[in-house]
This record gives structure tokens, C-alpha cells and sequence, in this order.
């Protein structure tokens, strides 16, 4: 793999994020067959420098046989899932934006800009979580099993729905007390947008290869890149927001992750 | 009652009824009136086993003496010594039902775009009763059905079936072989995508267990499959087998050669070594552990948690995890060194040449310079701006008023603002100019523009000081 290879996968990667040699249900993009030739002529060695190169700006190359998930290999052609993702514990590289979720979220219309970035981070967690609900729980999958990922399907008028539900739920328990009733002001004068919420949403995940349109309007299904992110990551990322039976080990290394202290923690409670 | 069954334990002719029973659901049902399912009682499972009892029992009596009709009486005898609770009125009702047509309604693609319709009865009995006696015997139809379920090993395992690969090549099969291949692939392929399901969720016990317990029978299969696929290999790439493709080709011309389909067994050989590894890879590691299981996670709780103030989420700490959730994005407004991952500095590439990279900024592209803008200000007025200096320190503001600068058609006393960047280039002559700063401001005008900014004070040192 030379200087000029490493290029062509690298920027092939930082904009698609996957590389399929042979991809089920739709044709190669620009480019794509030829960074997957490159990386299946490579041997494990060139593989474990452009790895190195890659965890140096916090990322981590997976690669995984395509056989696996059953898609039949073809005669001259790279069967391999070639995916760029996080390397946990690891700082990204700072051209890299992690808080650019807030941005593509954000509704710039009025307001206060602190307020809305606040609506915004609280919005997009209940639209992410929501969304692996309909990918996980609903079809009683657990984060390992990235091979079903084909089977992870959501709908625009169901997503809208479920979202509808769980607001009217909240809004059905009454206002909390203290911050938590900031956090349910925030979901409740919007309850009206939820619609726009969800589409925008949707549009983030669909540009940043995390959904992929199923063939029918308004229907996406999980795609390999998300799967193997969540199996690989995001699982654990998500146990830090599991609230009950917090064990103080768990918190302690969230604490150690964020940078806080345990006692800080314990005194915003 | 008996516990239901799961599906790896269903006898596989039960397993062949169930494959078509929708089909058959499905024909006799009326568009009108919605999805048809029958409903079944608890005796239709008496009834079912009776009927496969039957089947069986003519075919073990038909083994032994040839195709002919039977004394009811001696199949039933034969029937009760397997299961003794066979009745036989039970017995002459299934008969009876076996042995009666129904008419079969389908259509079949008449190669134009549209369907021929078209009706079967006669190929629809199990058995055939002689008329007015209690004989029975199997129909052609009847041991079509025990055919099709004793060759269960290759639809109900679903294994791959090499052999047909190499049988295909010796009798100069040549136009089936891109499709065994193919089909042959495709099954490999759904194996690794069980296998990894598997794998993947440890709590599927079911698959894992029918796996782990069959996996002795199964890596044997597939070594079995290894070497059968290994043979057609080496047979593809016999001389004898080109030729005959060559003969072959001539009578039926097809686009492609022998090399594809070389390439395509080497690509069946290649994933049946590879799965075949898998397998015994994963019978090691299922094992070994045979985990708990992970479990899910809870999204439409955490939700919840949301706005319960015992568990309402940090502000901080929700954006840093999301951060680390949601998709990254690349596309930066602005530019800052830091962003860069490493840095070459240029000017060390070519040591042997002492290389200083001059910036000029040239406002009429017309004018040939053989400086910059600022040198020849710097030049022109540098002897009069060391005069003054050698005088006494003199602040910036006063150099700016007090000096008269020499100056071109489009300059003004402003250009030497740009001496802050160099102040390098005014020095010289054993002399140095050191800029102090005092923490005054000055603020002028000069030609018509309103100028301000801290107000250094600027004296000269001997250079060997």
C-alpha cells in the first residue's frame, strides 16, 4: 500500500465510512471498487500499518467477510465489509467534528441559542434512542447480532408514531420537579414538531450512512457500518446512560471518562 | 397434551406437508373472503401420523414383494406391530380419503408475458383401492412423495451436494455447472450467515445446541464436501475435460470458456475450505463457552429516564455520549494549524541550498518589481529612520508624524506599518533596532484613514552588545 493507495482508501473512507466489494442491493459507488482492490491486495502487514496510521487520528479499520452476513462471493471480486469506525478510548482527530450532530439538529430559527442547543441535545437523544428501540428491542436482537442487520427496519410513520406515544406518556405523568422539568418543557412545547423532528433526524442519519433507503418511500433499514458501530461501541457508550442500579464502579468510569469526579456527580444530585 | 415441537425436532416428512401447506391453503382459499387458514383440531395430528404410518408400512411391504395391491387386514396387522392403537375404522377412513382425486387448479408462464391455466385430479391420490375388494396399494403419486421425503438428507440438511458437481463434469454437463456452482455458493453463504447468527447470540440455544450436538456429523460433511469439491477441481483442470468442453462448445455455443468455469469451482472450493475452518473453529469456541447470553438494552426506558428527577441526565454528560453515538461529521468552516495531524517543515528538505522563501504583494500586477511593496519603502527611508533613531528612542507615533518619509506616487506614511511584521529589515550597520513596549496607544489619521494601535518605543543597540 503506497502513500498515493492510502490516500484513495482514507478519503474513500472518511466520506462513505464503508467499502464493499461486492454490496447486496445496490452498485458500487465512485471509487469503491477500487479502494476495495487495494485493501484486499493488501497483506496483513501494510493492513496493520494503515491501521496504525488510522488510530493515530483516533479511528480503527473492521473488516469483515461479507459470507458471513450470506452474501454469496462472486468470481473476481473482494466479498469483504471494510468499515471505518471509532477507536474507543481513543481522542479523535480534531478536524474531526463529534459535535456536529448539534449543528445538522439544530432548528436555527428564534430563540435563544444556549436554549436551543439544549432542546436539541435532549431531542436527539430520544430520537437516537427511539431509533434503536425500532432496530433492537422491537425485533428482540441483542448489539451483537450485527448479522441481522437486514432485518432492522424503520418507518417515518412509525417512528412518528412511537415518538408520539412516548411524549403523550410523558405528558400524561405531569411536569416533574427541578431539572427534570426542564427536560420535559423541552419535549413538550415541541410536541407539535415531532414530524419535523423525526424527518430531520432521519435526513442526518440517511446522509451519514447509518439508515439506507429500503426501496420504499419514507423506509429505511439499519445499515452494516451502524450495526457494526453499535456492536463494536456504541453498546457500551450507551450502558453510561442506563439510569437505575448504577453501580459505583460504572460510575466511577464514566466519571474517569468525562473527566469528573465521582463526588462531583453525587453533589449535582 | 403434548408439548409443541420446535423445529428442529418436526420428522421431516411432517416438515415437507408444512413447506406446501400454505400453497395448499392458498389454492382453496377465496380472494373475497381473506386469508384462509383452517382451522385444525387435536385428531388432525392422529390422523396426519396415520396417514405417513400408511405410506410407510406399503412401502416396506412394496420393498419386499413389488408394486401390488395389499389385504387391508395385513397392512393394518403390519401397522398395529409399530403402533398397536390403530384402529380400523381410523385406518379405512384415511384410506378412503387417500385414495380420492381433488381437482389441482394452477397456471404455468406461456414464455409471452401472460399465464396458461390448466387442472390436475388424477395426480392427486396417495393410494389406490381396487374397486369392490380391501386391497390397497401406492399410487405413482403416493411413491413420488416417499421419494421426494427419503432423499430428505439433501433438502432437509440442506447439504451441500458436491457430488452432483463432479457427475456433471464427467458426463460433459457443462451447462449446469455455473448454476450448481452458484446454488452451491449460495448455500455456503446461508450456512456462514447461521453460523454467525449462532455466534453472535449466545442465547440462541436452540440453533447452538442442534449445532454443537450435530457437529461432529456436520464438520464431517463438510470435510467430505472439501474433498468431493477438490476432486471436481482437479477434474475441471484435466486436459480430458477441456477437450471435451471444446466438443462441447461446438454444439452448443454458450459466451463462455473453460476459465470461468475453472474460476467459478475454485470459488466454491475456496468458501467450503472456509467454512469448513469456521465450523470447526466455532464447535471449539461454542464448547468451551457455552455463555449466559448478553442481554438487551432498554432504549424506551432510558427515554423515559429522561424526565424522572431521580434519573434526569447530566446536560454535559448526555452531549459528551452522544458525541461518541451519533455520526461524526468532517466538513470544518475554518482553518487552524491545529487541525493539521503533522507538519513538514519545507525549508529543511534541501539542506544544501540555504533557501529564505521571499512573499511579495504586488498591487499593480502591470508594474515589474524587483522588491516588495514594503522593501523598497524600507530601502528608501531607512537611512532617515536610523537618523532619527540615532537622535533619541523615538515612539512609533512620532516616527509615523514626525519623519518625513520619501514616499511614491501611491504611498503614505502608513506603508511603514508593515515594518512590524519585519522589523529585521531595518537593521544593518552594526546597528539594531529593539522595540520596547510601553502600554501608550497612539491614534492618527493619515490620508483620510483613522489608524490606532499600541505605541512601542523603538531605540538602537550596538549589534555586539
Amino acid at each position: 500500500m503506497n502513500p498515493t493507495e492510502i490516500g484513495i482508501v482514507f478519503a474513500y473512507l472518511l466520506r462513505w465510512r464503508e467499502i464493499l466489494g461486492n454490496p447486496p442491493g445496490r452498485n458500487l459507488r465512485d471509487g469503491e471498487r477500487e479502494a476495495a482492490r487495494i485493501l484486499a491486495n493488501c497483506n496483513s502487514s501494510a493492513l496493520n500499518d494503515f491501521e496504525d496510521f488510522l488510530n493515530a487520528q483516533g479511528f480503527s479499520l473492521v473488516d469483515r467477510d461479507g459470507v458471513e452476513f450470506g452474501i454469496p462471493p462472486k468470481a473476481g471480486t473482494p466479498n469483504t465489509i471494510w468499515v471505518l469506525t471509532r477507536k474507543r478510548g481513543e481522542d479523535v482527530a480534531p478536524y474531526v467534528d463529534n459535535r456536529w450532530y448539534i449543528e445538522a439538529m439544530r432548528d436555527g430559527r428564534g430563540g435563544d441559542r444556549e436554549a436551543k442547543k439544549h432542546e436539541t441535545i435532549f431531542w436527539t437523544a430520544r430520537l437516537w434512542l427511539t431509533l434503536q428501540w425500532f432496530f433492537y428491542e422491537k425485533i428482540d436482537r441483542l448489539p451483537s447480532e450485527v448479522s441481522r442487520y437486514s432485518e432492522a427496519f424503520v418507518s417515518k410513520r412509525l417512528f412518528v408514531e412511537e415518538l408520539s406515544s412516548g411524549i403523550e406518556k410523558m405528558g400524561n405523568s405531569g411536569r416533574p420537579e427541578g431539572e427534570a422539568g426542564v427536560v420535559w418543557d423541552h419535549f413538550w412545547k415541541e410536541k407539535g414538531k415531532i414530524s419535523t423532528w423525526a424527518a430531520r433526524f432521519l435526513n442526518v442519519m440517511e446522509q451519514s450512512g447509518m439508515i439506507e433507503a429500503t426501496g420504499n418511500k419514507d423506509e429505511w433499514r439499519q445499515t452494516v457500518l451502524a450495526a457494526i458501530e453499535m456492536a463494536d461501541n456504541s453498546s457500551q457508550e450507551v450502558s453510561y446512560l442506563l439510569p437505575p442500579k448504577q453501580s459505583l464502579a460504572s460510575r466511577e468510569t464514566a466519571a474517569l471518562l468525562l473527566g469528573e469526579t465521582v463526588a462531583d456527580q453525587s453533589e449535582q444530585q | 397434551m403434548s408439548r409443541p415441537s420446535t423445529s428442529s425436532s418436526i420428522p421431516h416428512d411432517v416438515r415437507l406437508v408444512a413447506a406446501i401447506s400454505r400453497l395448499v391453503d392458498l389454492h382453496q382459499s377465496r380472494r373475497e373472503t381473506g386469508v384462509y387458514v383452517p382451522e385444525t383440531q387435536e385428531r388432525s395430528g392422529h390422523m396426519l401420523a396415520l396417514a405417513l404410518l400408511l405410506l410407510d408400512t406399503l412401502r416396506e411391504i412394496e420393498m419386499d414383494r413389488g408394486p401390488s395391491f395389499v389385504p387391508i387386514g395385513e397392512v393394518l396387522s403390519a401397522m398395529r406391530k409399530r403402533v398397536s392403537t390403530v384402529i380400523e375404522e381410523d385406518l379405512d377412513f384415511v384410506i378412503d380419503s387417500l385414495a380420492h382425486e381433488r381437482e389441482i387448479r394452477y397456471g404455468v408462464e406461456d414464455g409471452e408475458g401472460g399465464i396458461t391455466f390448466g387442472l390436475t385430479k388424477e395426480s392427486t391420490p396417495l393410494v389406490e383401492k381396487a374397486r369392490g375388494f380391501a386391497q390397497v396399494q401406492l399410487t405413482e403419486n403416493g411413491r413420488l412423495l416417499l421419494r421426494i421425503s427419503a432423499m430428505k438428507e439433501s433438502w432437509l440438511y440442506s447439504d451441500i451436494d458436491a457430488e452432483k458437481l463432479v457427475k456433471a463434469i464427467e458426463r460433459g454437463q457443462f451447462a449446469d455447472i455455473p448454476r450448481f456452482c452458484k446454488m452451491m455458493i449460495l448455500e455456503i453463504a446461508s450456512k456462514n450467515k447461521q453460523l454467525s447468527s449462532a455466534l453472535e447470540r449466545p442465547t440462541l440455544a436452540e440453533l447452538r445446541d442442534m449445532l454443537i450436538d450435530d457437529g461432529p456429523g456436520i464438520a464431517g460433511a463438510l470435510r467430505d464436501a472439501t474433498e468431493v469439491v477438490k476432486q471436481a477441481c482437479s477434474k475441471i483442470f484435466d486436459a480430458g475435460t477441456r477437450e471435451s468442453f471444446e466438443m462441447w462448445r461446438e454444439r452448443v455455443p454458450v459466451s463462455y470458456s473453460i476459465g470461468n468455469l475453472q474460476t467459478e469451482i475454485e470459488l466454491v472450493m475456496q468458501n467450503v475450505e472456509a467454512l469448513s475452518r469456521r465450523f470447526v473453529g466455532f464447535l471449539e469456541t461454542a464448547q468451551r463457552a457455552r455463555s449466559t447470553g448478553g442481554e438487551g438494552i432498554p432504549f424506551l426506558s432510558i427515554v423515559d429516564s429522561m424526565t424522572v428527577p431521580s434519573t434526569v441526565p447530566d446536560l454535559r454528560r448526555l452531549e459528551a455520549i452522544l458525541a461518541e453515538l451519533m455520526p461524526w461529521g468532517t466538513g470544518s468552516n475554518f482553518f487552524h494549524p491545529s487541525l493539521m495531524v503533522g507538519s513538514v517543515d519545507f525549508t529543511t528538505l534541501d539542506v544544501g541550498e540555504k533557501h529564505v522563501p521571499v512573499s511579495t504583494f504586488n498591487l499593480e500586477p502591470d508594474r515589474v518589481a524587483s522588491h516588495s511593496r514594503l522593501m523598497d519603502f524600507i530601502l528608501r527611508n531607512r537611512a532617515m529612520v536610523i537618523d532619527r533613531l540615532k537622535a533619541s528612542p523615538t515612539t512609533f507615533s512620532e516616527m509615523i508624524s514626525d519623519v518625513g518619509f520619501s514616499l511614491e506616487a501611491d504611498e503614505t506614511p502608513a506603508d511603514f506599518f508593515g515594518v512590524y511584521s519585519a522589523p529585521e529589515h531595518l537593521d544593518g550597520e552594526g546597528f539594531r533596532i529593539v522595540v520596547g513596549i510601553t502600554g501608550e496607544t497612539f491614534d492618527t489619521r493619515i490620508a483620510g484613514l483613522h489608524f490606532t494601535g499600541s505605541d512601542p518605543l523603538m531605540f538602537l543597540t550596538e549589534e555586539n552588545l
